[in-house]
């Protein structure tokens, strides 16, 4: 690979600028092909990262119901706060296409 | 039983839980700090550093060290030394997670460089300042002392949080910051008198690094949401360590005429069996502050670091515990429990932070909807 991937947790948040809803399992499958060999790629964790900039008011829960495995599935979006944060601090990183 | 029903009951479970371990985080985080002040007061009685802090000749017939020396330099030097051994404590949970890599491309990053001027100003500045305290209020007989004024922090960061980004401070916060002064203040006066002179400049080093760690936490909470609290971590005690350890160390002596000890206490602290305490206090370090990140994030700044200042109460604890009631380095007559007069303030200032934190019309009234 000619250009380093950006950190996991920065990829988790930038994948949520395109104004589109996703859940901790969507983020997974997205970032799979590049951060497949990651530990910390797991529903669990995500899910952690999603609920605790949920709670520092980055993303917004957009609404939440049961997966085919019956467990809860929660969508989150990002707000203009969230937004604003990722173009300032992290907005110039991303990965090679 | 519906389908939305289910959903419902599978959300709240989730958001209970969620809530109770960002409150876990946050407690143990402070009694991390509390076993981590005490192992670290327990190192600096041991082997060389006890002959230093003595006063006495050390080693093979040095002469003694001079009193700036004992209460800055050492200071550096065990601040250095616990923060660095932490930071390789960190490194080896991001390795164990397989973050070492993105450890690396955060450093070079905006919020890892956020976290880097985080740690400068919470390490080398705050650290060194409470050691400074723990050592005079040591000297004067009681090192719990301290541990409450540095507790501050949590209601100087309110303050702070206010003044940088406008931050609410209502009523109950300010009504907090009061509580927790006037607990202060109650210890305080009673070590004064009892202590003299030491215990005094203990305090003003204690509330120096309370105001280094309320710009850490309001500062470093701002620039964290965006990094994993365990590389956060690494980052903060890394680059503590480093600056202490290799800056303010050699830095203080210079500026204390003694240039030429740098080397000789180096070369003791590191040939010491107290050496191994430090890694120990390290081990303690590193997730009284990862947690105090991760508890902050997990349930709002307030909260977070209101569960954390019970190391107002963890700290005199632990070092009562350990020094005193275990005798671990054979000193336990020096550590007699605490005067009921601290207790009853390091309580106080409890209250006081559980009021910065929490909003009581939030907790009696009506339960706040989403």
């Amino acid at each position: 690979m000619a250009k380093e991937l950006m950190p996991l947790y920065y990829a988790i948040m930038k994948h949520f600028m395109d104004g589109q809803e996703y859940a901790a399992q969507d983020v997974i499958d997205a970032l799979k092909p590049d951060y497949g060999d990651y530990k910390l790629l797991t529903r669990k964790d995500v899910e952690e990262a999603l609920d605790t900039a949920k709670e520092n008011g980055l993303l917004d829960e957009s609404g939440c119901d049961l997966d085919e495995s019956e467990q809860l599935r929660i969508y989150y979006r990002v707000n203009e706060f969230g937004r604003d944060m990722i173009d300032r601090y992290i907005g110039k990183y991303s990965n090679p296409a | 039983m519906g389908m939305d029903q289910r959903v419902a009951e599978l959300r709240e479970e989730r958001r209970r839980k969620y809530f109770v371990r960002g409150i876990a985080f946050a407690i143990a985080s402070g009694i991390c700090y509390g076993m981590y002040t005490g192992t670290l007061t327990l190192a600096e009685t041991q082997g060389v550093w006890g002959e230093w802090f003595a006063g006495t000749e050390w080693g093979a017939g040095n002469p003694p060290l001079s009193p700036f020396v004992i209460t800055f330099v050492l200071a550096a030097l065990a601040a250095g030394l616990n923060d660095i051994f932490s930071g390789i404590w960190s490194l080896a949970v991001c390795a164990k997670n397989r973050q070492l890599g993105d450890f690396w491309k955060t450093v070079k990053t905006k919020p890892g460089l956020i976290m880097i001027a985080c740690a400068a100003i919470g390490g080398p500045i705050a650290t060194i300042c409470y050691i400074v305290a723990l050592n005079s209020a040591t000297a004067a007989g009681n090192p719990g002392v301290i541990v409450p004024i540095a507790a501050l922090n949590c209601a100087i960061g309110a303050v702070l949080g206010r003044v940088f980004f406008k931050q609410e401070l209502n009523a109950h916060k300010i009504v907090g910051i009061l509580i927790c002064l006037l607990a202060a203040a109650i210890i305080g006066g009673t070590s004064f008198a009892a202590m003299g002179p030491e215990a005094m400049l203990g305090c003003l080093f204690a509330f120096i690094a309370a105001f280094g760690w309320g710009f850490e936490g309001c500062v470093a909470g701002f620039g964290t949401i965006l990094i994993d609290y365990r590389i956060g971590i690494a980052i903060r005690q890394v680059t503590a360590g480093v600056l202490e350890l290799f800056i303010m160390f050699p830095l203080l002596a210079v500026i204390g005429g003694e240039a030429t000890c740098i080397p000789e206490l180096a070369g003791a602290a590191f040939s010491s069996p107290a050496l191994w305490i430090f890694v120990v206090s390290g081990f303690f370090a590193m997730p009284a502050y990862s947690f105090w990140y991760k508890g902050n994030s997990m349930c709002g700044a307030a909260l977070g670091m209101a569960c954390n200042g019970m190391y107002a109460f963890w700290g005199p604890f632990f070092i009562w515990l350990i020094m005193g009631a275990l005798n671990i380095g054979g000193m336990a007559a020096d550590f007699p429990p605490l005067e009921p007069i601290q207790w009853i303030g390091a309580l106080i200032m409890v209250v006081g932070i559980f009021c910065i934190a929490v909003d009581p019309a939030n907790l009696f009234g009506k339960k706040k909807e989403a």
